[in-house]
């Protein structure tokens, strides 16, 4: 049966799709409106059309194991790119570490809830804790980490509310179930939080209590093509620079 | 409509037909085999072509991912070139047929076997072959059975969604089908578009089932015998 479907589509896979003039970007999902700003300006100067897949780290990097056809990959934290790296799906010398993010803790923007500290979300009064999923996204997995390190009692913060936790596939998915219900309250990157005119920003987690949110990039590879250099280079630009942060984003100059 | 839900709607209905396409043939000679012959093994085929109905749909996706996956038996690593397969709109055409074939085997062998084999006996008494029986005969008076099994088949690769988000992953423009766009727009809180999608998914639903109706009360073709 498998191979009766296989069969006959490799029959009619003469067509390649490997169109030269075409970059193909795996981008985590938090950088969705900043890299489709970035992308149509790209296409604007350099005539090459960029492809956006943007999905949670974690998808994106299966993903790649997978099949690697992506050009780029641009994950939310370093243990995903890692983990490609490890596959030997990196292409050398191309991966670099330019932007960073925080993490915000979000309510509906109907909601009458009010924080002065994290650790007041232990007793808040709120039916559901909206994250990406914390065992695997990225966005979910820096909030996690940030839970545990803040002491209540005898206890950490994230014992204490872990069975609230409702995982999403995703950051924005995350943000969408807190823009839906007035009993929710979120951890999303800051930058997520100015996309939705539905949520507010109830607290801004300190660079000092999270652990570090670094973006990494690199061709996927052996061999990264001229137009993937050429977008490469692009997210490098000043220009570009300028646009990540006018969107909320911490950028890194030299590397 | 916007490009996203154009090109979503585009995607489904090629992916859909070549799905149809590609099982409807094979699918339609085994549902025959089913219906009238006894042979060993045929427990076992029958509830193969079976299993992807009982099956949660990411099951048969996960299995076909790992069959075609860079170390898979039909990946590139042991075949020594790559299917280019997943992530492509064709891993949707071959998550789609797997998961229709099972309603079209099963319509059509249930048509088959309402066909009384008497009537094929009488034809191969005037002199025809086996095949020209299946031809001119037999499928000419299943033809309306054979018409619910591809229309059955279309509309479940239509909204398959489990095994194609698998195989081929959920890309705009690409490999985004509707079922695959409403789950991403309701994920992402895009109201608007998911409405939109859903007014075309249902659409295309009425139509299909429309569509089907007229033709199934369309005069029954019997062949030139």
């Amino acid at each position: 049966m498998l191979a009766l479907g296989v069969a006959a589509v490799i029959a009619c896979s003469g067509a390649s799709s490997d169109a030269s003039g075409e970059v193909l970007v795996f981008a985590a999902a938090s950088l969705r409106d900043v890299l489709q700003e970035v992308g149509t300006a790209f296409e604007e100067e350099a005539g090459i059309s960029v492809v956006f897949n943007f999905a949670g780290s974690n998808v994106l990097a299966r993903q790649i194991e997978a099949r690697p056809i992506a050009d780029v990959f641009v994950s939310a934290d370093e243990r995903w790119m890692n983990y490609v790296a490890d596959l030997d799906m990196v292409a050398p010398g191309t991966r670099t570490t330019p932007l960073g993010n925080r993490l915000v803790v979000v309510a509906n923007s109907d909601s009458q809830l009010r924080l002065g500290e994290v650790a007041e979300l232990a007793d808040a009064d709120f039916s559901f804790l909206s994250l990406a999923d914390p065992d695997a996204v990225p966005a979910g997995r820096y909030a996690k980490e940030t839970l545990q390190r803040v002491r209540v009692g005898t206890t950490d913060l994230w014992s204490q509310v872990h069975h609230l936790v409702v995982p999403a596939p995703n950051v924005r998915a995350a943000l969408a179930l807190v823009a839906a219900r007035l009993d929710v309250v979120g951890i999303v990157y800051r930058t997520d939080a100015l996309t939705s005119p539905r949520v507010k920003v109830v607290l801004d987690i300190p660079d000092s209590m999270s652990p570090p949110i670094r973006y990494a990039v690199a061709a996927i590879g052996t061999q990264p093509t001229a137009a993937t250099r050429r977008w490469l280079e692009f997210l490098r630009a000043d220009a570009t620079r300028e646009t990540f942060e006018r969107h909320g984003f911490l950028t890194f100059e030299g590397n | 409509m916007d490009t996203v839900t154009l090109t979503a709607l585009g995607l489904t209905l090629q992916v859909a037909a070549a799905a149809t396409a590609l099982v409807l043939v094979p699918c339609t000679l085994i549902a025959y085999a089913l219906a009238r012959y006894e042979f060993r093994g045929k427990a076992l085929l029958s509830s193969l072509f079976g299993l992807p109905l009982v099956l949660p749909p990411t099951a048969v996706g996960y299995l076909l991912l790992k069959t075609l996956g860079s170390s898979g038996p039909l990946g590139p690593a042991a075949l020594g070139f790559d299917l280019g397969i997943l992530l492509t709109w064709k891993g949707a055409v071959v998550a789609s047929s797997i998961m229709a074939s099972p309603l079209v085997v099963r319509t059509a062998r249930v048509t088959f076997e309402g066909i009384d084999p008497r009537l094929e006996m009488m034809a191969r008494t005037l002199g025809h072959s086996r095949s020209k029986v299946f031809l001119r005969y037999t499928i000419p008076l299943a033809s309306r059975g054979l018409l619910a099994a591809a229309i059955l088949g279309f509309t479940r690769a239509v909204g398959e969604f489990g095994a194609t988000v698998m195989l081929a992953g959920n890309i705009p423009g690409r490999t985004q089908t509707l079922s695959l766009a409403i789950y991403s727009a309701q994920q992402a809180g895009n109201d608007t578009e998911a409405y939109v999608l859903l007014g075309v998914a249902v659409a295309v639903g009425l139509i299909a089932i429309l569509g089907s109706e007229k033709l199934s009360r369309a005069p029954l073709r019997t062949g030139s015998a």
